[in-house]
This record gives structure tokens, sequence and C-alpha cells, in this order.
């Protein structure tokens, strides 16, 4: 305890956690979220499809309608991918990791390494074909202080893994 | 070695108390009475079942043995030891299957003790064993006597901060044996001196004050979940309809004038007010009855309640958010209000916060002197921008103009009938949130982070600086142009949200990184 009352302390001298320098999500990432896109307006295109050919009476301006809605809907989820995709960024500090992400709703947060549960690294199905990994990083927080790191590479997420891991650790034991 | 023997008392396997089966039963007649009661009252009231009375008492009957033969089963099946050797307490229930449970003791995270009505009509009690893990989180071992609950509780405790304090201190087996020795004399010593330091308990005439100071809204809230569950349970057997129609017919007959009108919402509002007071006080009574503190020399032991009589034994450790609070009339009496978050093995945050209410100013200083490590510190407030107050001005504005508005279209209220209620509301809400806006502020000392809030019932959240698990802030982009930020704080057992601050005060924030990234206290 006596170690840490020093009422001196300078403010501006300390590191500030937001003139960091932000690692971005690779390309694959954007790619990704297009690719997910474009499946779900598919869909969407193929039950319309469907409805024309069903004839149930449905009156055509409806089709329409949602047809200009659809051909809306991709350009914004276009866009919105593009604003998440740029909007995402990490850093990793001596004892803390950084994380950014959010467009309309920038959040921006810190984790200190030893308040950290523990670290899994994650790839669903279309991460495995794309190469992208996504790093989740635990706290006694909970959901909310949780985060998930996007658009890493399979290799990139190990290694912050692997040295998140070997930092607990290395605290654990002089505890 | 004789004298270690004595020591592990919960060393055999042992049932619970006798009674055991008694309140199994009871117990489970009551949720059977519970679950039938709606079509007992049914078939009393139409008498549809009066011509099978000999099929329903053999049914009755019959579930009145299998109930009985249960709670035999389930007593005889349910077994509990402390595995001293490996520090595990381990249980095993089941009526016809056997299920086995096994928790480390190190894992355990909060043991207390618990009396509802049929306990205390039996005379037992039940112990409650929290742990910190996936699944089974919480075990509850449903009859013992009191003496055996508090034993084997202490016991519990005792056990976990030794094997917690072995584990730190050595991980030699060879060492093992001569140090438990050691500590089980210690803790002996510890339970026979009983060191308590003081005492704080709330009387009857306390609470009745505190009942009549409380949150009324809090009453009415309860009036309404009432009345809608009795409406909703009956509303299938009544025709409503009826009721409706003459209450509508007889209104626009007779009340036409908006004097008249006024006199029946000002009469109902204080109807409501009266019964919003008694529920209050009924609630307060049942919820703190008998609240009673006992401070020891390193733990807090808590106990109330009239329905559920609840102990609990606090360790500051697990405290993460300190709230005290108050209204001006209650501070008048000298009434605080403690309220502690601590960490649970899940998410839920209300369920594990701890409500002590009706202590004096003195006792609730010595209370948070206890739980804070360090001496509490002034520090500087900021308040939320001004933009804040500007942009819910405007809104309530909006909303009582664009009710005014809708209403001139669609014409459903008379338009004296809307001023009378949206104009006093709309004004009210307005100086309401001036209000709110004054009193919200925020301050980042040496070693805590302070919030003060609310208007009638003011708080002020304390949070140890080491307890923070993670900040995050966010950037609305809405107000990224001004540079205003919302700040989270997580800590184990909540966040704390300040909203509407200048970008610039995210410099404090690197102070708090910088302590909690150097300190070596545990947060747990």
């Amino acid at each position: 305890m006596k170690d840490f009352v020093n009422n001196s302390i300078d403010l501006d001298d300390l590191p500030d956690f937001e003139s960091v320098y932000l690692k971005g999500s690779v390309k694959t990432y954007f790619k990704k979220m297009v690719l997910q896109w474009a499946i779900f307006c598919l869909v969407y295109s193929l039950i319309l499809l469907a409805l024309v050919n069903l004839n149930w009476g449905i009156p055509i301006w409806v089709f329409k309608i949602s047809s200009l809605f659809a051909f809306f809907l991709v350009l914004l989820g276009v866009f919105l991918s593009f604003k998440r995709y740029r909007s995402i960024g990490y850093a990793l500090r001596q004892k803390d990791v950084i994380f950014q992400r959010g467009w309309l709703m920038k959040k921006t947060t810190v984790i200190p390494f030893n308040r950290i549960q523990h670290v899994a690294s994650k790839q669903s199905f279309l991460d495995k074909k794309l190469g992208l990994a996504v790093l989740r990083i635990y706290t006694a927080g909970g959901s909310g202080s949780d985060i998930s790191i996007v658009g890493l590479l399979p290799e990139e997420a190990l290694k912050i893994k692997e040295f998140i891991i070997q930092l607990i650790d290395a605290e654990e034991r002089t505890e | 070695m004789p004298k270690k023997e004595q020591n592990k008392l919960f060393a055999i396997p042992q049932n619970q108390n006798k009674l055991g089966i008694l309140f199994v039963f009871l117990y489970s007649l009551y949720k059977f009475t519970r679950g039938l009661i709606a079509i007992f009252l049914y078939s009393a009231l139409t008498q549809k079942l009066s011509n099978y009375w000999f099929y329903v008492t053999l049914g009755l009957s019959l579930l009145f043995l299998i109930v009985l033969v249960f709670s035999y089963l389930s007593y005889k099946n349910f077994k509990f030891h402390i595995d001293y050797k490996n520090y595990r307490f381990v249980l095993k229930q089941g009526v016809f299957s056997t299920n086995t449970l096994d928790i480390s003791l190190q894992r355990i995270q909060q043991v207390y003790v618990k009396r509802s009505i049929i306990h205390r009509i039996i005379g037992v009690c039940s112990l409650v064993v929290e742990s910190a893990g996936s699944s089974d989180k919480e075990i509850e071992i449903k009859a013992l006597s009191e003496d055996k609950a508090l034993a084997l509780q202490q016991e519990l405790l005792a056990l976990k901060a030794e094997e917690s304090s072995v584990n730190k201190e050595l991980s030699n087996d060879l060492l093992k044996e001569d140090l438990n020795e050691n500590d089980f004399e210690q803790a002996e010593d510890s339970l026979l001196k009983n060191n308590v330091e003081w005492t704080y308990k709330l009387g009857l005439k306390k609470l009745l004050l505190l009942g009549l100071t409380s949150n009324y809204f809090r009453g009415l809230g309860l009036i309404i979940v009432f009345i809608s569950t009795v409406y909703g349970q009956f509303s299938q057997f009544v025709d409503d309809n009826a009721y409706w129609k003459g209450a509508e017919e007889y209104l626009e007959k007779e009340y036409t004038s908006v004097f008249e009108i006024t006199l029946v919402l000002v009469l109902s509002f204080f109807i409501l007010f009266g019964l919003s007071i008694l529920v209050s006080i009924i609630e307060t009574i049942l919820k703190y009855f008998e609240l009673k503190i006992t401070k020891k020399k390193e733990s807090l032991e808590v106990e109330m309640g009239l329905k559920t009589n609840t102990k609990w034994s606090l360790n500051p450790n697990r405290v993460q958010i300190v709230t005290h609070s108050s209204n001006p009339l209650q501070s008048r009496f000298d009434l605080h209000r403690l309220q502690l978050a601590l960490i649970g093995s899940d998410d839920q945050v209300k369920k594990n916060s701890l409500i002590i209410p009706g202590l004096t100013l003195n006792k609730l200083l010595q209370i948070q002197n206890f739980l804070f490590s360090v001496k509490l510190e002034k520090g500087e407030f900021v308040r939320m921008n001004p933009i804040w107050l500007v942009k819910r001005l405007v809104i309530i504005s909006l909303l009582t103009g664009g009710a005014f508005f809708l209403n001139y279209f669609v014409g459903w209220f008379r338009i004296e009938l809307l001023a009378l209620i949206l104009i006093p509301v709309g004004f009210i809400l307005l100086i309401l949130q001036i209000f709110i806006f004054q009193r919200s502020k925020l301050a980042i000392t040496p070693n805590f982070i302070i919030k003060s809030e609310g208007v009638w019932f003011k708080k002020r959240k304390y949070i140890e600086l080491f307890k923070i698990q993670a900040i995050s802030v966010h950037e609305p982009i809405f107000l990224r142009k001004r540079e205003l930020v919302h700040i989270t704080f997580h800590t184990a057992a909540g966040d704390l949200r300040f909203n509407y601050l200048p970008k610039s005060y995210c410099a404090q924030l690197n102070y708090l990184l910088y302590r909690v990234e150097s300190s070596q206290q545990a947060w747990m």
C-alpha cells in the first residue's frame, strides 16, 4: 500500500491511452462482413422471388417496394460494414490491452493484464475459409467488459493469446 | 492425535436433523397447495366436483402418502461431510438416483444461515453454500439445528481461510501437516473467543419510522403488480365486459364537469397514497425485521427478515461497490441506508446486493471504514456537460407539445382534461431534470471513484480503485463534435457509468489505469 500513496503524480506524465496507435483489422474482415451481408440479401431475394411465383394474390407494388428496399439495404449494409471495418483497432501495451470498435457508437475498452481471467481464440466456419480469427478476452466484470477483438489473422491471434497467457502466469507466480 | 479428531466434527457423512423429514413434507405440501389452489377454489365455487368427493379424497390421501415417502427418502439419502484431507465439501443427495456434489473449499464464496416461516415453526434452519463455478453454484442443506448450522458455517469459513493461506505460504506437502495442526488451533481459538467488537440492532420503533419514510413509489408499484396479478387470475372466470360497460356509462352520465373529474382524481390519488404508505411499511417490516449487525474482528455479520431470516457473513474483499443513500426525511431521523454490491457467481447484480437500512450515520461510517482498505478522501467533483440538460428540456417540451398536437387531430380527450394532467406533469419533470443535473457528480480521488446522484433519494456510490476490472469510453456520433464522452467503470459486481463528460477528463483515466496496473492488492 505505502508504495502507492504518492500525491505528486502529474497527470500529464502518465502514459495516455488515447494517444496510442491502434492497429486496424485486416481487409479480409471487411470482405467477410460483405459476404455475410450478401448471403443475407440473397436469402431475402430468394424469398421475394418465391412469393412472386407462388401467386398468392399479393399486389405487385408490394414487390416493387420490397425490391427497392432490398437495393437500399445492400448499399446500407456495405456502407456500415466499411465504417465498422475502419473503426476497429486494438493495441497492446506493457500493462494493458486497448480495443476500439463502432462508428455510430464508438466504444473504447481498456483491460489491464492483471484483471484478465482468461483468453480464447475462436474461428467460425467462415473465418476458417477466409483465414480470420477472433480473440476473446474475459474479465471478472462480466459481459460489459469482456471484449472480442475481431479481424485478426489466425497467427496474430495466437501470438497475442500466448503473450497474454504468459503474462498472466508470470503474475500469478509472483503473487 | 485425539485432539485433532475432536476438531473434525464433520468428517463422517451425516444426515440432516430428523426434523428435515417434516420440513420437506411441509414444504412440498405447501408447493402443491399453491399450485392446486386455483382449481380447488374454482371447483368449490361452481360445485362441479361435489359428485366425485370420494375420488377426490382418495387422490388427496394418495398424494399425501407419496409426499411422505418422498420426504423420508430425500432425508435418508441426503448426506454431507467435509473431506479434511483434500479440503472438499462433499454432498450426496437424490431420492431415487444418487447425486454426489464435491466442492473445493477454496471456491466457496459465501456461507449463510437462512430461516423461512416453515423453518421457524419447526425450529430448524438451513445453510446455504455459494461457490464460484459454472454449474451448481448454490447448495442448500435444508434442515439443521441452529447450533450445528453455525458450527458448520464457522468450520467451512475457517477451513477456506486456512487453505488459501496454506496455498499461499507453502506448497511443500511435508510441511503442510505441521502447519495444519497450528492452524486448527488458531481457528479454534478464534472460535472460542468469538471476538465480537460491537453489535447493532434495529428496534421495531425505528423500523416503523423507516417504513414511514421510505420510497412510496415502491409501495405503489407493489399495489399495481398485485392488482394486475389478481385481475389476470380471475378475469378468466368473471365476465368483466358488463362491469366495464356499467362503469363507462356511469362515468359519462355523472361526471361531466372538470371540477368533478379533478375531485375524483385527487381523491383516488389520496387513497392510493395512503395504501402505498401502508404497503411500504409492511414490506419494510417483512424484509428487515430484527435486523442485527455483529462486527467481529475480521468479518461483519448481518441478520434480518421476518418471512425468510437470512444471515450473512461479510468479508470486505467481496464487496465491490458501496452505496450510501438517504432521503431528507430519513436523514433528519438519522436513518441511513447502505447497499453493498457483492461478487456473484454470475451476471445477476441485483441478487448479489445486500441492503442494510436504518443505520445511524455513525454506524454507517464505522462499517464503511471496515469495508474500505484506506480512509475515504475528499475529491474534486465534475458535473455532466449542460448539453445534457438542454437535451432533456427539449425532449420533454417536444413530448408535451406533441401530445397536444396529436390530441387536436385524434380528439380522444377533452383539452381541459389533457391540460390538467400534462401541464403539471411536464412542469414537474422539467424541474426534476434541473435537480438531477445538479446532483449528478463524479470524482476520482487518489483511492476512490465517487459518484453522487438522486434528487429525493440521495445516493453516493464508492468504488475503490483497485477493484476496477476494466474501463470503457463511449463516443456516440452525435456527441463527437462537442468532444463529449460517456465513461463506464466495470467491477466484478456491476458497472458504474457517468455520461456527458468532457473528453479531457480521460486524463483522469490514465491515473486510474496506472493505479490498477501497479496494484498488488487482491481485488477479491
